[in-house]
């Protein structure tokens, strides 16, 4: 096994955002996120294979995001009410009404609204990063708007 | 660009979380420490050692070998990992004690004749190596908690705080990845009102606590726990839905699932109930409760939404 510092270096400049996005969605508190992007920047630094291309080892680099911040859900206590993420910096365009729908929609669903509208994903390749059908994607998609759409109106909604 | 309008706000919504420059260092701080290399030794550098080193670890390894396949052989042991967890807020219980009974009730014993028994560390976790053959069990024993008795398979223990008499507390686990929900439906003994739980706390008219969702898991294997207080004369169901199975249209069923209930109150356990007949239904009825009465029901049905569990 050999370390490959500078890659990793590379990498977290390169992708640390996009998996704090990712890890976001599972935590909504950034301690804990950067805590799951730490973990998996380690995973990336001793077991990352080679990779065919940038987009192979993003998609590598949220899949396991993913996978760490299930470890996560699942272990640790998590209350029945949403709290306010006092660790977020409220900017000018803050929208509480989207904050508080994103908040409320279960974690399968919020990680797809992530990967499809701001990673720009296409159904199939969020199929493959989160392990599951193309269909079984379209029906948490549709059902995730849908949620959505009932707390702040159809008019985001094309 | 589809939903053009909640792109652009969910953009602006997300983009508030960023890695902090500062946090990156951290991380490369942290990598760089797992990596540091050991001395090197200058003997490496005298070639006349490699060679009676090579053989001396060679015969090492071998001789090692022989040992090892000679007691595999005697004994074969199991070495099973135990966590044992709170089942209300998944806390890890450090101190619990782990005795290990064999199927015809007697403590296990070692090579020395002492009873098996394993403590929790500060994780809640005990490791303990068993001699294989036969089906024991565990009591999972802790100050403040109700005893536990379960398979010793290793794995996670959820066990109960003591709760008041009138209380009951309902843990569900299962075996496979998937979303199973813990239902509590009340219904009121005049019939006039059902209020069907299992997303959030409920209260009564005054505001008192019906029921609580302690624990909520909608991936790995569990727990999920519901505490309530069936003190009065309504009718208090319990049911499993499988809702990986009801609207993702998961292959794995809720009986592949192998769904488990584990029933408390007040200070002691109840029971743990399996779904042990082969289902194609989503929904698995497992007891009522009423005027403090508990009746299993085990049947199971179909539904097409949580709404209609009874």
């Amino acid at each position: 096994m050999s370390f490959d510092y500078k890659r990793t270096e590379e990498a977290m400049k390169l992708y640390g955002d996009s998996l704090m996005r990712v890890a976001f969605t599972y935590t909504q508190n950034m301690d804990d996120a950067q805590d799951m992007v730490q973990e998996a920047f380690l995973r990336y630094f001793t077991k990352a294979p080679k990779f065919k291309s940038d987009e192979h080892e993003k998609a590598w680099l949220i899949r396991v995001t993913i996978n760490i911040c299930k470890n996560y859900i699942a272990s640790a206590y998590r209350k029945n009410y949403a709290e306010l993420d006092e660790s977020i910096t409220v900017s000018d365009s803050y929208n509480s009404d989207l904050d508080e729908a994103i908040k409320s929609l279960p974690h399968k669903y919020r990680i797809v609204i992530h990967l499809y509208y701001y990673e720009g994903y296409n159904q199939k390749e969020i199929g493959k990063i989160v392990n599951l059908t193309e269909s079984a994607v379209a029906t948490r998609l549709q059902r995730g708007r849908s949620l959505l759409k009932k707390k702040i109106g159809d008019d985001y909604f094309d | 660009m589809i939903d053009k309008k909640f792109s652009t706000e969910y953009k602006n919504h997300i983009e508030s979380a960023e890695l902090p420059v500062d946090y990156q260092a951290e991380i490369l701080s942290n990598l760089k420490k797992k990596t540091e290399e050991p001395p090197k030794y200058k003997f490496y550098k005298n070639r006349k050692f490699i060679a009676p080193l090579v053989a001396a670890v060679l015969v090492v390894c071998i001789g090692l070998s022989v040992f090892l396949s000679f007691n595999f052989l005697k004994n074969q042991d199991v070495t099973l990992n135990f966590k044992v967890m709170s089942a209300t807020n998944l806390r890890c219980i450090s101190g619990a004690k782990i005795v290990f009974i064999s199927p015809s009730g007697e403590r296990i014993k070692d090579k020395n004749g002492e009873d098996i028994t394993a403590f929790t560390d500060e994780n809640g976790t005990a490791t303990v190596t068993l001699p294989t053959g036969e089906d024991y069990k565990v009591e999972v024993i802790a100050d403040g908690f109700i005893t536990l008795e379960e398979s010793a398979e290793g794995g996670n223990y959820y066990i109960s705080p003591i709760m008041n008499d009138d209380t009951y507390r309902a843990v569900l686990t299962w075996d496979k990845e998937c979303d199973l929900d813990a239902h509590l439906s009340v219904t009121a003994h005049d019939n006039t009102e059902r209020i069907n739980y299992y997303k959030s706390d409920i209260k009564d008219e005054s505001g008192v606590f019906l029921a609580a969702l302690d624990v909520d898991n909608e991936t790995g294997d569990g727990p999920e726990t519901i505490t309530f207080n069936a003190d009065d004369n309504s009718l208090w169901r319990f049911s499993v839905c499988s809702y990986s199975a009801l609207k993702e249209n998961s292959k794995l069923s809720l009986f592949e699932a192998k769904p488990k209930v584990t029933l408390y109150q007040g200070n002691k356990l109840v029971g743990t109930y399996t779904l042990d007949k082969e289902t194609a239904d989503n929904v698995w009825r497992v007891f009522e409760i009423k005027n403090g009465e508990m009746k299993l029901s085990n049947y199971t049905y179909s539904v097409n939404a949580v709404t209609e569990i009874e």
